[in-house]
């Protein structure tokens, strides 16, 4: 039963990953990148990593790809096709990635077995709970110092993305000279 | 025992007063107020990590370390943030600067309070999670800065390179902590130290390492990942260059240091070879890429890669010298390219910032001529110069370990340099300029720091104390 | 399902994600061919937490933090994307050469 959900599962998140990258249109290719996540939230729910799973739906599909749709949305128009890459460039990203997989694969053939793979985790590994008594610990086992920085890292973010992105009105600009309007 | 992090904390807090005043306080000169009240404070910052003892390990909830070798590069950083944000200064008032006025300017300063914040949490890192935050938190500041003059394409287009080779580079990182997590099975460093003292060639361990020193190249612009720092530095803001060109180097370096000594120290010797190979070609790439260069930004971004070189071959003799000497060449390098930076935002303030606005510098004003030349010095390593001190003790520590074919290499590689180096002295003092130049203003803020850093360039060289301190506290 | 399988399906997408960034040209496309190498190591790292006999619950936080700083770095590469395609009306990667480097 997991054998094949796995194979269900990994098979989707490697055509939508292949749509991704080889589709014309740039909002079908932000569509194909939902449904790769989305496979790849269900693997983390066999995995027993839940939490996980729940923030990759919420933040990164829900976020972060909600994100790239709107910004889709604001530069292209409807329909609009990307222009296609040159033949070179396509050779020259084959090889490459082929390159690295090959590496990857020969890695992992001839040295995985240093790794052990004796111990699985528990559904209660990767629940909210022990995420959260982790996330929330002051003592050695905790994390709250990264836990806390991300916050500084979110609102540096949002300050840095409203200045840089928000467009400038005369109002704005009086002490300026040679500054047209966007 | 809150007072080993208070520094820390004060950053954050910092920002959010710099932020706030620019909300509620209603003034004609808001932008000096601004920027005298983020100086002041990181002045505050910097005297309190000065007096905190050197000599005591802390760790603040077991997973933030703060001891001296950490408090030295948090010095680097916070000193390095005080003359960015004076250097900022004078770009964010009219006729500042060629390319049009620095706007946004609480919001400037405070990204680049939080990116020192950042570099901060880089140092005192004690598990892979932090070490992670804090890096992203030391680049993504720098990705909204490049891009602030919104109002130029250059600048769009290099902070968009930026970004690219930065998200590239931190999926590269994140790679490498996977491994590291897949071999080990746990993300803090005694783990891995404990780790890696049992099994010292696990390959799985080995393929990750390989992956995080591959994106530590990218941050330092190391050969063969170092096209993207031209580009960055020629469209950023010149304190934002300064600042990438100093500060975020340091970082990288910071990175590298307690990576190697630290969880990583029984397998050190594997790496410190071929870094050394690479710090090699790092100079020569950079030294020969400065000689085309026009453009003074583009000039300065060729030559911190060679200084990255330098910097980066004092690993290689992995004995007692090489912390102290990278951390005591990291102070001189500091003063010097900001006193560079500094002149260079005198003139750019009319001109471009070319090669060409150079002339007739020396009539115009020789002090700033003068000053200039000791820069250049500096960084080419003339006695009896802090650039040759440095430079000197960075080349003693790789011959400690018996690499005396790098150190020869690189020392021939510092004497080509002093060759670009007396490019710029020749444009200053001998090239006569074509048209009658406007003449140079200096505010009193750039005549301050320009006054301090040369005399930090000057005796910093000098005096041995400094030097012995230092290897005091981390030797 | 093995950690070797959940590996090589990590790695199939990092390449992919690798091939992504050197073939296409429009910058939101490069940025989602970054996405996917992010979710390739992701996938690592649950991969090496269910299996490994390490500390799980850490190996699962990870990811979440990831993601976070995922979101971020997205967040400023599409807002100097929107003031790049105001000023320019383009977004071919290609094409950004007016700095000669």
């Amino acid at each position: 039963m997991i054998d094949t959900l796995f194979i269900i599962l990994s098979l989707m998140i490697i055509f939508f990953a292949t749509l991704v990258v080889t589709l014309p249109n740039i909002l079908h290719c932000a569509l194909a990148l939902m449904a790769s996540l989305f496979g790849s939230a269900g693997l983390y729910i066999l995995l027993n990593a839940e939490m996980t799973a729940l923030a990759q739906v919420a933040v990164y599909i829900g976020g972060v790809v909600i994100f790239i749709i709107f910004a889709i949305f604001l530069t292209t128009r409807m329909g609009e096709k990307t222009t296609p890459s040159s033949l070179p460039k396509i050779g020259w990203g084959l090889v490459l990635s082929s390159f690295a997989f090959a590496g990857f694969y020969g890695f992992y053939a001839k040295y995985l077995n240093s790794v052990s793979t004796t111990g699985y985790s528990t559904a209660e590994d990767g629940s909210m709970s022990a995420v959260g008594k982790i996330l929330l610990n002051t003592g050695s086992e905790g994390l709250i110092i990264p836990f806390e920085i991300v916050s500084v890292l979110l609102l540096m973010t949002v300050i840095g993305a409203v200045v840089i992105a928000r467009a400038e009105t005369k109002a704005l600009n009086c002490d300026s000279e040679s500054q047209e309007n966007i | 025992m809150l007072t080993f992090v208070t520094p820390d904390m004060l950053l954050p807090i910092l920002a959010l007063l710099v932020l706030s005043i620019d909300l509620f306080i209603e003034s004609k000169n808001k932008t000096a107020i601004l920027f005298d009240t983020a100086a002041a404070g990181v002045l505050l910052i910097i005297v309190l990590l000065f007096n905190l003892p050197h000599d005591q390990e802390f760790y603040y909830l077991t997973n933030y370390k703060v001891d001296g070798l950490r408090l030295l590069f948090k010095e680097i950083f916070a000193i390095s943030l005080f003359f960015t944000i004076l250097l900022g200064k004078g770009y964010a008032r009219k006729n500042g600067n060629w390319r049009g006025i620095l706007k946004y300017d609480s919001e400037f300063i405070a990204l680049l309070i939080f990116c020192a914040f950042g570099m901060f949490c880089v140092v005192s890192a004690q598990e892979l999670i932090t070490l992670f935050i804090g890096l992203e938190l030391a680049t993504i500041p720098m990705y909204f800065l490049t891009a602030y003059y919104k109002k130029d394409q250059s600048s769009l287009e290099g902070a968009m390179k930026y970004i690219i080779m930065g998200s590239l580079t931190s999926a590269l990182v994140l790679l490498g902590y996977s491994f590291w997590y897949g071999a080990v099975g746990c993300l803090r460093y005694e783990a891995i130290l404990s780790f890696v003292q049992t099994n010292p060639d696990n390959p799985m361990f080995l393929a990750g390492a390989i992956f995080v020193f591959a994106a530590v190249c990218f941050k330092l612009a190391m050969v063969p990942f170092h096209m993207w720092a031209p580009d960055v530095y020629q469209a950023a803001p010149t304190p934002v260059t300064a600042f990438l060109s100093v500060a975020s180097k340091s970082t990288a370096i910071a990175f590298v240091i307690t990576l190697l000594y630290g969880p990583l120290a029984p397998i050190r010797h594997v790496f410190t070879y071929p870094l050394g190979i690479l710090a090699c070609i790092t100079m020569t790439v950079g030294n020969l890429g400065a000689m085309r260069q026009y453009e003074l930004r583009r000039f300065m971004a060729y030559s911190s890669i060679a200084q990255a070189g330098y910097i980066m071959l004092a690993l290689v003799g992995n004995g007692k010298m090489a912390v102290p000497s990278i951390i005591y060449y990291l102070f001189i390098y500091l003063a010097t390219n900001f006193c560079l930076f500094f002149i260079i935002s005198v003139i750019g303030q009319k001109r471009p910032e070319e090669f060409a606005s150079l002339r007739g510098l020396a009539k115009q004003s020789p002090a700033l001529a003068g000053i200039l030349v000791l820069c250049l010095f500096s960084l080419a390593g003339i006695p009896p110069l802090a650039g040759f001190t440095g430079k000197f003790m960075l080349f003693a520590s790789a011959a400690e370990g018996g690499f005396y074919g790098l150190v020869i290499f690189a020392a021939l590689n510092s004497t080509v340099s002093l060759y670009y180096y007396l490019l710029l002295i020749k444009e200053a003092y001998i090239n006569k300029p074509e048209e009658d130049l406007e003449s140079l203003e200096i505010t009193f803020t750039q005549s301050f720091s320009i006054a301090i850093l040369t005399l930090a360039v000057v005796i910093l060289g000098l005096i041995p104390w400094f030097s012995s301190i230092i290897t005091k506290i981390v030797g | 399902m093995t950690l070797h399988r959940l590996l090589l399906l990590s790695a199939v997408n990092f390449c992919l994600g690798m091939y992504g960034m050197v073939v296409r040209r429009n910058v939101i496309c490069v940025l989602m061919a970054m996405e996917l190498m992010f979710n390739a190591v992701i996938i690592n790292f649950i991969a090496f937490a269910h299996y490994g006999n390490g500390h799980a619950t850490e190996g699962s936080i990870f990811p979440i933090f990831i993601i976070a700083v995922t979101a971020c770095e997205m967040a400023a590469a599409l807002a100097i994307i929107l003031t790049m395609y105001r000023k320019m009306h383009k977004l071919d990667v290609h094409r950004l050469d007016s700095l000669n480097g």
